[in-house]
């Protein structure tokens, strides 16, 4: 009896252990539970992820907090991305001039790891004739640099914990919106509340470029970190 | 002692199989990566303004003239423009009544060829061969880039088949081009006059513009 007893210890002080170690250069995980049972269900049309035996779940609050206990509260993150507005004129500019614009995005999550933005486009300023294009800034999200020559860029303008990389008024760096999500911007942490960022654009045709009606799309995507 | 050995080995096997068998029916249910995403989407819209520009460097001098031996000169005229739908070249007089005065006597003239209408003749224009004395000009099929028409200006630049008009008191267009970018145009002059020509210098100035096509 006495030995049993031993084991059971063994096996509770153990088995978590266990679980904390499984993780390596290449995958982490986020939330783990060891419960009686447990499963990822699914039938044609419904999809039930349940989780058996947690001694502490639910909701549990006080005037100023609120705690949401359980592992299935930790696999469930809600996040809501929204720009200011989803169209964008930049108005007329002369060719060999340049002209700017910015979109306000902001990110409301309840992550406690933070999310990364990330944009892309369906492709670069076109003309409509369906041809003719404004060239994407030569320079990349990795390596943006300071504004020089023609072509479509942009940068963080400001935000919460803005990377170096994008700079400072007014030496603000640019790189061109790629055609594939990209990072461009990561957020640390818990943050209450809406979290902005700002976007700007620059549009710099060349001295030669058609005149006419450019447009393409820009999506941005918020992925929240755990 | 021996026997405490024992059993603490037995212990800890036991306790690495019970761990063992509880991972297994228990399960571990963990969640890799899970990430929540959404997006939202900016619809941008700039537009490239239509620039023109047009330069025409001065012609050179016609030198001395001997009444009935014609001179000539050319001007050429760039134009650039980012209109996708190229410009008009429109020239014009900038004296009333005709191009060339005399330095000292603006009322002493040199006539000009029949003023130039791209109207006449239903669209054809009102340009005809060389003859006789006076002042003419034409668009230039060498040294024109773009848009040269053989119907207003004749089918080629030999004199046989070279029209010339005169230059028009309002602006008349001269040359319709289709597509952006520089082009060159290149207008000619020829001049001659009677043997009863007052002598001296004459000079005048003419105007070229364009204008973006819509």
């Amino acid at each position: 009896m006495k030995h049993l007893i031993k084991i059971i210890a063994i096996i509770f002080i153990g088995a978590p252990s266990l679980v904390f170690a499984m993780g390596s250069a290449n995958y982490k995980i986020d939330a783990d539970v060891i419960g009686a049972s447990g499963a990822l269900g699914s039938s044609t049309n419904y999809k039930l992820n349940d989780t058996l035996g947690e001694p502490v779940i639910g909701i549990g609050s006080s005037t100023n907090y609120k705690l949401q206990q359980g592992f299935q509260y930790m696999i469930n993150t809600g996040i809501s991305l929204t720009v200011d507005s989803n169209t964008k004129n930049l108005g007329s500019v002369n060719p060999g001039s340049s002209v700017a614009g910015q979109s306000v995005l902001t990110v409301t999550t309840d992550s406690w790891g933070g999310y990364d933005l990330l944009v892309d486009e369906n492709h670069a300023l076109l003309h409509t004739d369906a041809v003719t294009e404004i060239p994407d800034y030569s320079c990349t999200i990795s390596s943006p640099c300071a504004w020089s020559g023609n072509g479509f860029g942009f940068t963080v303008l400001s935000g919460t914990d803005v990377e170096a990389k994008w700079g400072t008024n007014p030496n603000y760096n640019y790189a061109a919106v790629p055609l594939a999500a990209t990072i461009f911007h990561t957020k640390a942490g818990y943050a209450s509340g809406g979290d902005q960022t700002t976007v700007g654009y620059n549009v710099a045709p060349a001295v030669s470029q058609m005149a006419g009606t450019y447009s393409n799309a820009i999506v941005f995507t918020v992925l929240a970190k755990l | 002692m021996k026997e405490f050995f024992r059993t603490k080995t037995k212990i800890t096997r036991s306790a690495i199989i019970a761990s063992l068998v509880v991972v297994a029916i228990f399960g571990v249910l963990q969640a890799m990566e899970s990430k929540s995403a959404t997006t939202d989407q900016v619809n941008l819209t700039v537009d490239v303004a239509s620039v023109i520009d047009v330069t025409c460097p001065d012609p050179s001098a016609f030198g001395t003239l001997t009444p009935g031996t014609a001179v000539t000169t050319t001007a050429t005229c760039t134009t650039t423009t980012n209109n996708s739908t190229g410009y008009i070249l429109q020239a014009k007089r900038d004296d009333a009544d005709t191009t060339l005065d005399l330095s000292t006597d603006a009322t002493t003239n040199i006539t000009d060829k029949t003023a130039w209408d791209s109207t006449a003749n239903t669209g054809d224009g009102n340009a005809a061969t060389w003859s006789g004395t006076g002042l003419g000009f034409r668009v230039m099929q060498t040294g024109t880039d773009s848009g040269y028409s053989s119907t207003w200006w004749g089918s080629d630049d030999t004199l046989t088949n070279a029209k010339f008009a005169g230059l028009p008191s309002a602006y008349d267009t001269i040359l319709d081009v289709s597509s952006a970018g520089e082009t060159d145009a290149a207008v000619g002059f020829r001049l001659d006059v009677p043997a009863a020509q007052t002598a001296g210098t004459y000079t005048g100035t003419a105007t070229f513009q364009v204008t973006a096509n819509p």
